[in-house]
């Protein structure tokens, strides 16, 4: 179980002990010095994204640079985390299906993306991606929630509000979850490679 | 193989109730020739759509079935509609006709169920074919007719069809990706054929989980397909939006193209299906941004929903799509599928 913070202020609040990841979605280039010393002192992995380029900078809890993994697609990176790999993505990538089923089949369990403004949840790339791929989604920005596949929720919509924590949020995520659904609904194990490209459309 | 036989009825058994059931349908046989009712002039852009709930309740007679489909049919032509979609296992309620009144045809187990499927399937799939080619050609109407079980090549597939409106058979359509309880009655993984586009429109069919699949869609999308029927018949008793929008709402917000849901709904041999009809488009061609063109209110029962969709409006969305988002390049697609299928 991960217990994730969502900074949801315009400053980096006082680190808080008991998170495994922080999460900071801004609108600024981060300052790496800044980050990495608060990083170290809450002892929390720390990922500071820049919405408005997409660039993502991570920091590990003992204040040293989290280079991403080398399974980065689209302009998206992906990092190691508690047995499981996290992406974040840019709304551009979720748009382009084929990103998120790479992601999910190389392991990813968790994908971060910045959330736009749609009229229902079920309009928002990344809970398709989410339910198609049977992987957690955490939208940040202005609609923060989490998504989840529709098996996990009792209430089958896919969509969990998120926690208030002073003013930021909070939400835990059960990645080891992830492997039961998939075998109860088996959405990879029914993949056709072969005839896919039988009639590639690439 | 001879345990699996052993496991499901004894032959005699399977025979006797083949024959019974073709003695029934017999008791049906859709009219064959005539001119179609009402000539048409075919729109290549503006198309009205119907899409079917059907209440997939068995029948106790073969005729209940026909008039209830051909009701469907009238309905749908005094509508104006151009194209008719019917769910799922359209053919499965006929089973009505020769099953007992009892309970127990609710608890059947699956090497029953499956050896039964084995013998009636082929004489469903006739009669099947044979009404729905006959109504599409009396009224006019380009029909998906929904999808119903076969064997091909001695296997059990399950296959949507595709009839013009003049009657003829133009679109065959395999389920590709079967659920693990259709697998569990014997039915296998459709063969890799090349999916039908049918023009003028570019109408294709997917069979339920197929739409799944986002793939399933970039397939017959990048064949020219534009109008994707898919019939579907859920067993799940419990209706909510959110499982409901994961299919083809989702996969044609992902690639687009105009999605038509035709629904199977209510209890059929133990299984409660539950479904709504839709048409749905990507949420930037609806005005209130919901991708929603018609859907039927409730998700049981049978109603006929219709909507109207523009073909040049989503072909120009297509291209413009197609440069906002291209389709990775080959590699890494190609390297996306390098693994074994599962059997």
């Amino acid at each position: 179980m991960a217990k994730i913070l969502l900074v949801c202020q315009s400053e980096l609040p006082p680190p808080r002990p008991g998170y495994d990841l922080v999460i900071w979605p801004g609108q600024n280039a981060p300052s790496h010095s800044r980050f990495r010393s608060w990083a170290g002192w809450s002892e929390s992995a720390l990922l500071v994204g820049n919405l408005a380029d997409g660039t993502v900078i991570g920091y590990s809890p003992q204040g040293t640079d989290w280079s991403g993994t080398d399974l980065a697609v689209g302009l998206g990176k992906v990092w190691r985390f508690q047995h499981h790999y996290i992406a974040w993505l840019q709304q551009s990538d979720l748009r382009v299906p084929e990103i998120a089923r790479a992601l999910s089949l190389a392991g990813v369990g968790l994908i971060i993306a910045d959330s736009g403004q749609y009229a229902s949840p079920f309009l928002d790339p990344l809970w398709r991606a989410v339910q198609a791929n049977q992987v957690y989604g955490l939208a940040v920005g202005s609609s923060p929630a989490l998504y989840l596949p529709c098996e996990l929720d009792s209430e089958e919509s896919g969509v969990l509000p998120l926690n208030p924590d002073g003013g930021d949020l909070s939400v835990e995520v059960a990645l080891e979850h992830l492997n039961a659904v998939q075998k109860a609904v088996p959405i990879r194990q029914g993949l056709r490679p072969h005839l896919y490209k039988a009639h590639r459309w690439w | 193989m001879v345990e699996k036989e052993a496991q499901g009825l004894p032959w005699a058994a399977r025979l006797g109730a083949k024959l019974w059931l073709e003695a029934k349908l017999r008791q049906d046989r859709p009219k064959t020739g005539g001119r179609p009712r009402v000539p048409r002039i075919w729109p290549t852009d503006r198309i009205k759509i119907g899409a079917v709930q059907w209440n997939a309740e068995p029948v106790k007679r073969a005729r209940d079935w026909s008039e209830r489909v051909a009701a469907v049919f009238r309905q749908a032509a005094h509508a104006h509609c151009h194209l008719l979609v019917f769910p799922e296992y359209l053919p499965l309620s006929l089973l009505g006709a020769i099953m007992p009144d009892s309970a127990a045809v609710n608890t059947l187990t699956n090497p029953t169920i499956r050896s039964l499927l084995r013998i009636m399937s082929p004489s469903l799939f006739r009669h099947w074919r044979g009404w729905m080619a006959a109504l599409s050609r009396e009224f006019s109407l380009v029909t998906i007719a929904g999808s119903g079980l076969t064997l091909y090549h001695g296997q059990l597939i399950n296959v949507a069809l595709g009839f013009g409106a003049d009657g003829r058979l133009n679109l065959w359509q395999p389920k590709w990706h079967p659920l693990p309880v259709e697998t569990q009655w014997g039915i296998v993984k459709g063969p890799e054929t090349r999916p039908a586009i049918v023009k003028p429109w570019g109408l294709s069919a997917l069979v339920c989980n197929d739409a799944t699949y986002f793939e399933s869609f970039r397939m017959v999308e990048s064949m020219g397909a534009r109008l994707v029927a898919v019939p579907i018949a859920d067993a799940d008793a419990r209706y909510t939006p959110g499982k409901a929008r994961r299919g083809c709402f989702s996969r044609v917000q992902d690639v687009p193209m105009v999605g038509i849901v035709a629904a199977s709904t209510g209890r059929l041999f133990g299984l409660r299906l539950t479904g709504k009809a839709g048409i749905y488009v990507p949420s930037e061609l609806t005005p209130d941004g919901s991708g929603i063109v018609a859907e039927s209110c409730h998700a049981v029962g049978e109603e006929l929903i219709t909507g109207v969709v523009s073909l040049s409006q989503l072909t120009r969305f297509q291209e413009e799509h197609r440069i906002r988002f291209p389709v990775p390049a080959p590699s890494f697609v190609e390297s996306l599928y390098q693994f074994e299928e599962e059997p």
